[in-house]
């Protein structure tokens, strides 16, 4: 097992390795993300019209999925459990998950993100926003174990990153693009409930990351990466992103 | 296309290799331990067939091309690397320096005929940083185009020449410990108009060879340094970006050496006053 601080150092390093990664490809990212435009007769019919046969969110996740398999790290696994892009490395088993939500949801997106259970192992009591137990207490219990291979040889740390992106609704102009790394469910101890805001449903969750936007034990590192701010958003938009932005800002 | 044009797509792919360094750092530090494995089969050649230099340039050659981006060129004239994008071709060649060398390093880096298209009278340059013409006129002339013509399917399109430079910096000679990688964007020939001569000093080579300007003007030839201390910032783009990138430093060892630009580039880098 490796110790808490191991541990963050780890969430640490491949956060900013995917970090340095997003911006390395923001270019091809944001064109990859137009490249819809040279088509959309074709499918603008069919967009968002009550059909729900689409939405930006498949057409976002595989210009970026794209991008990360052709040029990222790692060996994929087959789990079937799992995040939507799951690979091992040399030091960690390595989740991922894309998050997009549009502006009319902005208050789902500026401090905390929903986040599935085969995508974490952050295992905590889910508490109500002024810190209360709810009655019954709510338990949450994710999919993803701490460690691959528990107590084996072959151990390793499982880590879990999100990609959240915020779209204008209507035009799908990308308004802004984070990187935020979840605790390890080992870090418990540290962090507890903080990390967790309760879903829509119970047994459902939400990745707090406002209210743990630093890795505890590491001085001067935050979980959040700001990977694209479109600083001529509407005004009104950008004033739900101060935190945001606060991040983007000093980093 | 605008001078400030070319400065914006210099500082374009400046940034994207940046991040690209940035990402793959820790595999590249990795390579460059890599020798220590096998060290025993090629230690006692050691120093006499090869140096770190060629083991380095492998590990990042390995990188470029394998997560890079662009279309690699044949041409035989041009640097190390050269990729074709949508908006240039791109040079790039890696440099490597011990501590003997730190003085280049601080403020000047060599360039080949084949790197750069920046042609300019080299002037001698005190240790002020002021310049003088040299008794007999001096110039440099690099073999590359400010702009490739490109011949596909009977059509001709002209496109911007790049150069890129990363310069590895060691503190012993077997190129153990690094001090700092840094990653350098010479301007493009065109930018001469506003430039002029400051971008460089000389080089390691004076040619023995003398010329005359249609005006009689006597002249000789040399290699060249580009020379980011006099010329080492995008003066077009606005707040003037720096063309240099530190992607890697030991500011435990840097701290030693007397590499004031360096330092700055890293204290802006990081938002913070480290050195």
């Amino acid at each position: 097992m490796l110790t808490d601080l191991e541990i963050e150092q780890l969430e640490s390093k491949y956060l900013n390795k995917f970090y340095h990664f997003l911006k390395y490809v923001e270019d091809e990212m944001m064109y990859g993300f137009q490249t819809k435009e040279r088509i959309r007769n074709d499918w603008q019919s069919r967009y968002g019209n009550g059909q729900a046969i689409s939405d930006f969110a498949v057409g976002a996740e595989r210009i970026i999925y794209s991008l990360f398999n052709g040029k990222g790290i790692g060996q994929p696994n087959s789990a079937p459990v799992g995040a939507d892009m799951f690979f091992e490395v040399d030091d960690a088993f390595i989740h991922i998950d894309l998050k997009t939500v549009q502006t009319d949801n902005i208050g789902d997106y500026t401090t905390s993100i929903f986040v599935g259970e085969n995508q974490n192992s952050y295992k905590a009591e889910i508490k109500q926003s002024n810190g209360q137990s709810f009655n019954p207490v709510r338990n949450y219990n994710p999919a993803l174990p701490t460690y691959y291979n528990q107590g084996t040889n072959e151990e390793k740390i499982c880590l879990s990153f999100f990609v959240t992106i915020l779209y204008e609704a209507g035009n799908l102009n990308i308004l802004n693009i984070n990187l935020l790394s979840m605790p390890n469910g080992q870090l418990e101890p540290i962090y507890g409930s903080s990390v967790l805001r309760a879903g829509k449903n119970p047994g459902k969750v939400r990745f707090n990351f406002g209210a743990v936007s630093d890795f505890m034990l590491l001085s001067n590192k935050k979980r959040l990466k700001v990977v694209y701010f479109n600083e001529d958003m509407d005004p009104s938009y950008l004033k739900r992103l101060s935190f945001i932005e606060s991040i983007k800002n000093i980093q | 296309m605008t001078l400030t044009e070319i400065e914006e797509i210099e500082h374009k792919y400046l940034n994207k290799y940046f991040y690209f360094f940035k990402y793959v750092e820790d595999e590249m530090k990795h390579g460059f331990k890599s020798m220590y494995e096998i060290k025993n089969d090629w230690e006692k050649y050691w120093g006499s067939k090869s140096s770190f230099s060629t083991g380095a340039e492998r590990i990042i050659y390995g990188l470029l091309n394998g997560k890079s981006f662009g279309e690699a060129n044949s041409n035989p004239v041009s640097a190390d690397l050269m990729f074709e994008v949508d908006d240039a071709y791109i040079h790039i060649d890696v440099k490597t320096y011990d501590h003997d060398n730190i003085n280049d390093f601080a403020i000047k880096h060599d360039t080949n005929l084949n790197q750069t298209s920046y042609r300019a009278e080299i002037e001698n340059r005190t240790s002020k940083g002021k310049r003088k013409r040299k008794k007999t006129l001096n110039m440099h002339y690099p073999h590359l185009p400010t702009r490739y013509t490109k011949y596909e399917n009977s059509f001709k399109t002209k496109k911007l020449c790049l150069t890129y430079f990363i310069s590895i910096l060691t503190d012993d000679t077997n190129g153990d410990n690094i001090i700092a990688i840094l990653l350098t964007c010479v301007p493009n020939g065109l930018l001469r108009r506003h430039y002029g001569n400051r971008p460089l000093v000389s080089g390691k080579t004076q040619f023995h060879d003398t010329h005359y300007f249609p005006n009689g003007t006597k002249y000789t030839t040399s290699t060249a340094r580009y020379c980011f201390a006099d010329a080492g910032k995008f003066e077009l783009l606005n707040f003037e970006p720096r063309r240099i990138k530190v992607t890697y430093s030991n500011n435990d060892k840097l701290k030693k050496y007397n590499l004031s630009i360096i330092k700055n580039v890293i204290n802006e880098q990081e938002n913070r006053k480290i050195f």
